[in-house]
């Protein structure tokens, strides 16, 4: 495995802080399951090309809280993330990951109603079967949000990615923006709207000859990830996203939540659309 | 809404007041009391709490007269910080474990909104009346109110989810020689909207 410098030294300090008993802290112990379905997983944009996959997934948060202030306005969290995904036909694509996100949150007032500015940052290890996608994933987001009704909170944010891997076809950067709304339908219940706007690089799969990605490419590369031999292109594209969820509380440990996606990524005259259907459970002790 | 005041002239010293939305469901946690239309009422006040439990206040709705003490005691083993930007009572009690030294002086009538900065859905309410006869529905809608001395009392209901004020329902009752019986219909916000964790939200448990 390869690893970054910021990798460890993040990892490390998660690990350090996680581990350190503090009073004015609370635990942040979720579990997620989940299953779901990508119309396509292969992000091509002629139909004949498109493949579909079901993945099983499994997440663990593990970290804490901590109030650095007496009165909680800005807030430091730290977490471990175990993040694993297993792709029922395309095995290529299952991985598993490991890593750190450390958020700093400002609260410009007292209650759920003051508006809050978050910075957070993540970075991740990734081994995927395809050992030429294995690399190191960061993030870094900036979030305001505000709760401005009793039940309908509003988030936007810019969030800046890239990926480190093997190999320059999978080496990928973006920027980006999203717009999010949650509202509280009832007590247990929660719906949520998102939109997402990202500029960066793509790698789409496409069975050649494609001369005309062949221009627009940053890199290609001969893979066999599928049945049939695909070329994999590397893009710089626009992708826009839109995503509704239901989130339903079951107890107040356990909740699911059902989400669609759907993703539009553009270059030039060269466009591709996912369709991605989520189910999850969701644990938080 | 106002239904019916039956047996308005009735036992000393007690109103047996049933609650009910505008479907006929009982309504529990709302705060029914009576005050003499005429003369001022006793003091009876009575120290009270509302404690911090599995990261939820209890008990959810408190009625108090107005000069009572109540504290706040944490009995989880995170820190809580509960405050109330109320008009009726506006404090704030930083990140603190146990029980704090000094419990807060409710003097003022009217409603206050308690909620934790730390645990954005945990919240309580705390209604501050001018009189010591007041109690709460349990499940079932049905609250006594106890001790009264004979007279005419003007009968009040608040609930949290009660759309306008007390005063829209406001019923007149003699309190006399037998037990006095009230009935409340309310017209309630639908949804009965109580903020609450929920695992799977998007924005995060913890924002």
């Amino acid at each position: 495995m390869r690893s970054s410098g910021l990798h460890r030294v993040m990892f490390t300090a998660a690990l350090l802080w996680v581990a350190r008993t503090g009073a004015n802290a609370d635990w942040i112990r979720e579990f997620r399951a989940e299953g779901l379905y990508n119309s396509n997983v292969s992000r091509s944009n002629r139909e004949e090309d498109r493949l579909d996959d079901f993945a099983f997934g499994a997440a663990v948060r593990f970290g804490k809280f901590t109030h650095l202030d007496s009165a909680d306005r800005l807030r430091l969290t730290f977490t471990l993330d175990l993040d694993s995904q297993a792709f029922a036909e395309f095995d290529d694509f299952s991985n598993i990951s490991a890593g750190a996100t450390a958020s700093l949150r400002y609260r410009f007032g007292l209650g759920a109603m003051a508006p809050f500015l978050r910075v957070e940052g993540g970075v991740r290890w990734a081994d995927f079967n395809d050992e030429l996608q294995d690399g190191v994933r960061s993030d870094l987001s900036v979030v305001i949000g505000k709760r401005v009704l009793e039940r309908l909170e509003l988030q936007t944010g810019y969030v800046f990615d890239h990926t480190q891997t093997r190999t320059s076809l999978y080496d990928q950067q973006g920027h980006g923006f999203f717009a999010r709304i949650t509202f509280d339908l009832t007590s247990s219940t929660q719906l949520s709207a998102e939109y997402s706007f990202r500029d960066g690089e793509v790698v789409s799969y496409n069975v050649p000859p494609r001369p005309d990605l062949i221009a627009l490419a940053n890199t290609r590369l001969d893979v066999n990830i599928f049945v049939t031999p695909y070329v994999a292109y590397n893009l710089d594209a626009t992708t826009q996203r839109g995503a509704f969820g239901i989130h339903q509380a079951i107890t107040r440990n356990v909740g699911v939540s059902l989400r669609y996606e759907l993703q539009s990524t553009t270059r030039d005259q060269i466009d591709y659309t996912s369709h991605v259907f989520l189910a999850a459970i969701h644990i938080s002790l | 809404m106002l239904l019916f005041i039956a047996g308005a002239t009735a036992r000393a010293g007690e109103i047996a007041i049933t609650v009910t939305d505008q479907r006929g469901a009982p309504v529990a946690d709302a705060v029914v009391y009576a005050m003499p239309r005429s003369g001022k009422p006793p003091q009876r006040t009575q120290a009270t709490s509302i404690a911090h439990k599995n990261q939820q206040f209890v008990p959810y709705v408190t009625a108090v007269q107005a000069g009572t003490l109540i504290n706040l005691p944490n009995l989880d083993p995170v820190k809580h910080h509960a405050y109330s930007i109320s008009p009726a009572k506006s404090f704030e009690l930083p990140l603190y474990s146990g029980t704090p030294e000094k419990p807060l002086l409710f003097d003022k009538p009217g409603i206050v909104s308690i909620g934790c900065n730390i645990h954005d859905w945990m919240r309580a309410y705390v209604y501050v009346v001018d009189t010591p006869f007041f109690a709460i529905t349990e499940a079932d809608g049905r609250a006594q109110l106890r001790g009264l001395a004979a007279g005419a009392y003007d009968v009040e209901v608040w609930q949290p989810r009660l759309k306008g004020g007390p005063s829209a329902n406001k019923q007149q009752v003699t309190v006399g020689g037998a037990s006095a019986k009230v009935a409340f219909a309310l017209d309630l916000r639908s949804g009965g909207f109580r903020p609450q964790v929920n695992p799977a939200a998007s924005n995060g448990t913890y924002r």
